[in-house]
């Protein structure tokens, strides 16, 4: 039996309360007997295992999980419990609580996150399958991120055992009793997924069955804890626990610490993952192509021999493709080469959120190859004053002033314009003939215009382009117009709505969108989605929006060729600059797809 | 077709991981009492390991290795955290370290046993354990909502942790 145990400092330990003194003392208990370290090392791994027991659950299905057997009360709990159950403080201890849940997904690790994520899922899947794998998954999944990496060998001891010791009980008493898996692997998630060899009605994958994923996307969680999104044309066989040969098609995976040595196969050689997040991309002549995102990956070409040492060994941003002849290319990784988890649940869950519809549409617009500019402000996009341009390769925008605000969606932010010392500047060094300027705008006032939404920031050089709010009708209201310059010094091409705003789209998330399209000689002007007007506009010479502003016109140096201020008074949640020229199907599609709950619903 | 990956570096280290992931979290987590926390560090680890894997001297024990990795790790997580380290002695932590190992092997026993010993708890008190550990409300959070004091918390999840810990330890013997 371990000494006698200095509880006290154990709890405050294990709470993570240990001062110094106490740090000491507990370090010579630990340290006079085997037992004690012993103790204190159980306790530990209690600890561990009710935290991924806990977090692995939906909250409150721990009671239901385990049964209802009764044994003994506590004295002090029943108090503590007696008084924070009353009916209001219930109610506090429950907003605590979630609150206190929700800083702490916040705060996870990425990996964390979409783990939690994924196990959720798992539940609200439960109950539209009925009866698929949940919760033998979830201690599974729990069993693994302990560090049950061995899970190869003995999954089905592991996931069986505490299965049939739960229902040796009384299994009704579980509200959801559920299957055991039956195979390596399953579809957690489809989007318009069809299949070949793939029948399983609870989405159980046989080790080393063909699959072809003909159209669509699955998502495939393994028994180790790996999520991996399939994208089709596709086909792959699931080799064990940890690892699929992919054939042909494309794979991207998020990698788990207990999935740490998950392989993808290809004809073209073997991807190891250290515990990350890949993608893997598998040509009809088997040319293979790897994009690392975080972590370590190692890759070995076919062609090696298993002894030699013809690893090679990729971290987050590269990319390496390999052919089946045993070359070898490296480059540079794209972020948006694979649909990866966030924007596979981003599609998935799109039709219930209003938010979700809007980042599974962003996810297919960053991938437009005619997007010059796309900023979208907010929490994580930016960091230290600097504005992340989602546009591939495109550099992002410098920000003096302007604060994030509350943007169209909840947890979205905007930035928050209310002077001509709030600058964004970005550059952008592009020519166009054709332009595309499209934002949600928040307008709080407009006492004066033109006000600036986008411009470059010295009329001076030919190309220079504005896009202002300003008075329209001679005045009787406000309109949209686009302007550019056709050399240095002197004239401009301009185009200005009619009266196309009032003060009804004032104090609400407005769309407004313009098309500069040099086949037809126009200017299109969009709110909300809909043509609301169209001029002629035919610019002398190709856009450049060069050192461009959003928000206003004047900058810090307090140089301007304007004769008055015309910052916004307001919020932009959005903006996207595109160098081709949106159709307007394309402008109704983005207005749908980005518009607030509650917000107009325009032609859809 | 290359279905098999070769039996290189790669292949050799992912079998050392494997074996030794457990105790190397547990050590983590000895070390960093915050679950995110300790997990973000094992995957620092992993990730150091994996680029380092040829610094590795086959002569010694791999999970020695990879908790002197761990060290570095965690240090650099409490400078970030602008905090001192507020740990055990390093001979402490070295015999904890070694039951870590130890215990490792039975991990999986471990866990089933404690999912069996949820089940003997009151419902009360797997509301606390909930509490604490599902939704990660501090002992305090929970004292100051119940209008208790917090060592009276402490008090009763520790107890708590001890009646499972003593209960893993019964099954585990009634198994043997």
């Amino acid at each position: 039996m371990p000494s006698e145990r200095p509880d006290k400092l154990i709890a405050a330990y294990l709470e993570g309360e240990l001062d110094e003194g106490q740090a000491v003392e507990l370090s010579a208990w630990v340290t006079a007997s085997r037992e004690n370290a012993r103790y204190l090392s159980a306790l530990v791994t209690v600890e561990r295992g009710l935290v991924l027991h806990c977090r692995k659950q939906t909250a409150g299905n721990i009671i239901a999980e385990v049964g209802a057997d009764e044994a003994g009360v506590d004295p002090v709990w029943d108090m503590v419990v007696d008084q924070a159950l009353s009916e209001r403080r219930k109610h506090e201890v429950e907003e605590l609580a979630n609150r206190r849940l929700a800083e702490s997904q916040a705060a996870d690790s990425k990996t964390n996150r979409l783990m939690r994520l994924r196990i959720q899922d798992a539940h609200a899947s439960e109950a539209r399958r009925v009866a698929v794998i949940p919760k033998g998954l979830l201690w599974l999944a729990a069993a693994a991120a302990i560090g049950l990496a061995v899970w190869a060998g003995v999954s089905m001891k592991t996931a069986t055992q505490p299965r049939q010791q739960t229902s040796s009980g009384d299994p009704s008493r579980s509200p959801s009793a559920v299957e055991l898996p039956t195979g390596v692997a399953m579809v957690r998630g489809e989007l318009d997924a069809r299949w070949v060899g793939h029948g399983d009605p609870n989405g159980h994958l046989i080790e080393n069955q063909r699959l072809t994923l003909t159209d669509g996307f699955a998502e495939i969680v393994f028994g180790s804890g790996v999520s991996v999104i399939v994208e089709a044309p596709a086909t792959f066989v699931c080799v064990g626990p940890n690892g699929i040969r992919l054939e042909r098609g494309k794979v991207a995976a998020v990698v788990p610490p207990s999935g740490t040595g998950f392989t993808v196969s290809t004809p073209a050689g073997v991807v190891t993952d250290y515990g990350t997040e890949f993608g893997v991309a598998v040509e009809p002549d088997g040319r293979t192509t790897t994009h690392v995102y975080e972590g370590v990956v190692s890759y070995v070409p076919a062609s090696e021999s298993p002894d030699s040492a013809g690893a090679h060994r990729l971290l987050a941003g590269d990319a390496i493709q390999g052919t089946t002849d045993g070359s070898v290319l490296t480059a540079d990784a794209d972020p948006l080469a694979f649909v990866r988890s966030e924007e596979f649940d981003a599609i998935q869950h799109g039709m219930h959120s209003a938010y979700s519809r809007w980042q599974a549409y962003s996810y297919g617009l960053r991938r437009d190859t005619s997007v010059l500019a796309f900023f979208v402000p907010d929490n994580t996009s930016v960091v230290s004053r600097q504005l992340s341009n989602l546009a591939p390769g495109a550099p992002g925008a410098t920000l003096a002033g302007p604060v994030l605000a509350p943007g169209r969606f909840p947890g979205k932010s905007a930035l928050h314009f209310s002077s001509n010392q709030d600058v964004c500047r970005f550059t952008e060094r592009t020519e166009t003939a054709d332009l595309t300027l499209a934002a949600w705008v928040w307008i709080d006032d407009l006492t004066a215009t033109p006000v600036m939404l986008m411009g470059t920031e010295f009329w001076e050089t030919p190309g220079a382009t504005h896009w202002q709010i300003e008075a329209a009708g001679d005045g009787r209201g406000w309109g949209m117009s686009l302007g550019s310059l056709d050399q240095a010094g002197g004239a401009e091409t301009k185009a200005i709505s009619s009266v196309i705003l009032s003060q009804d789209d004032w104090d609400r998330w407005v769309h407004f969108a313009v098309v500069a399209d040099a086949a037809t000689g126009q200017a299109r002007f969009y709110v909300d989605g809909a043509v609301r007007d169209v001029q002629p506009y035919r610019a002398i010479v190709p856009h450049v929006l060069g050192n461009a502003r959003i928000g206003t016109l004047r900058g810090e140096d307090g140089r301007s060729t304007a004769p008055h201020d015309r910052h916004l008074d307001g919020r932009i949640d959005e903006m996207v600059i595109l160098s081709r020229p949106m159709s307007d199907g394309d402008v109704r599609a983005m207005y749908n797809a980005g518009r607030p709950a509650g917000g107009r619903s325009g032609d859809d | 077709m290359a279905t098999d990956a070769p039996n290189s570096d790669v292949q050799r280290f992912t079998r050392l991981w494997m074996k030794n992931q457990d105790a190397l979290a547990g050590y983590i987590y000895l070390s960093i009492r915050d679950f995110h926390h300790a997990e973000d560090v094992l995957q620092e680890v992993a990730q150091s390991a994996a680029g380092s894997f040829e610094r590795y001297d086959a002569d010694r024990p791999f999970i020695g290795w990879l908790i002197g990795i761990a060290r570095q790790r965690i240090a650099d997580h409490y400078r970030r955290q602008g905090r001192r380290l507020p740990t055990l002695s390093g001979e402490a932590m070295e015999d904890l370290a070694n039951m870590q190992i130890e215990m490792a092997e039975e991990i999986d026993v471990r866990m089933g046993a404690l999912r069996q010993c949820l089940s003997t708890l009151s419902e009360r008190h797997r509301h606390a354990i909930e509490l604490r550990y599902g939704r990660s409300l501090s002992p305090q959070q929970i004292a100051e909502h119940a209008g208790v004091k917090r060592t009276a918390v402490n008090a009763l999840i520790y107890r708590i942790r001890k009646a499972l810990a003593d209960c893993i330890a019964n099954r585990m013997r009634e198994e043997c």
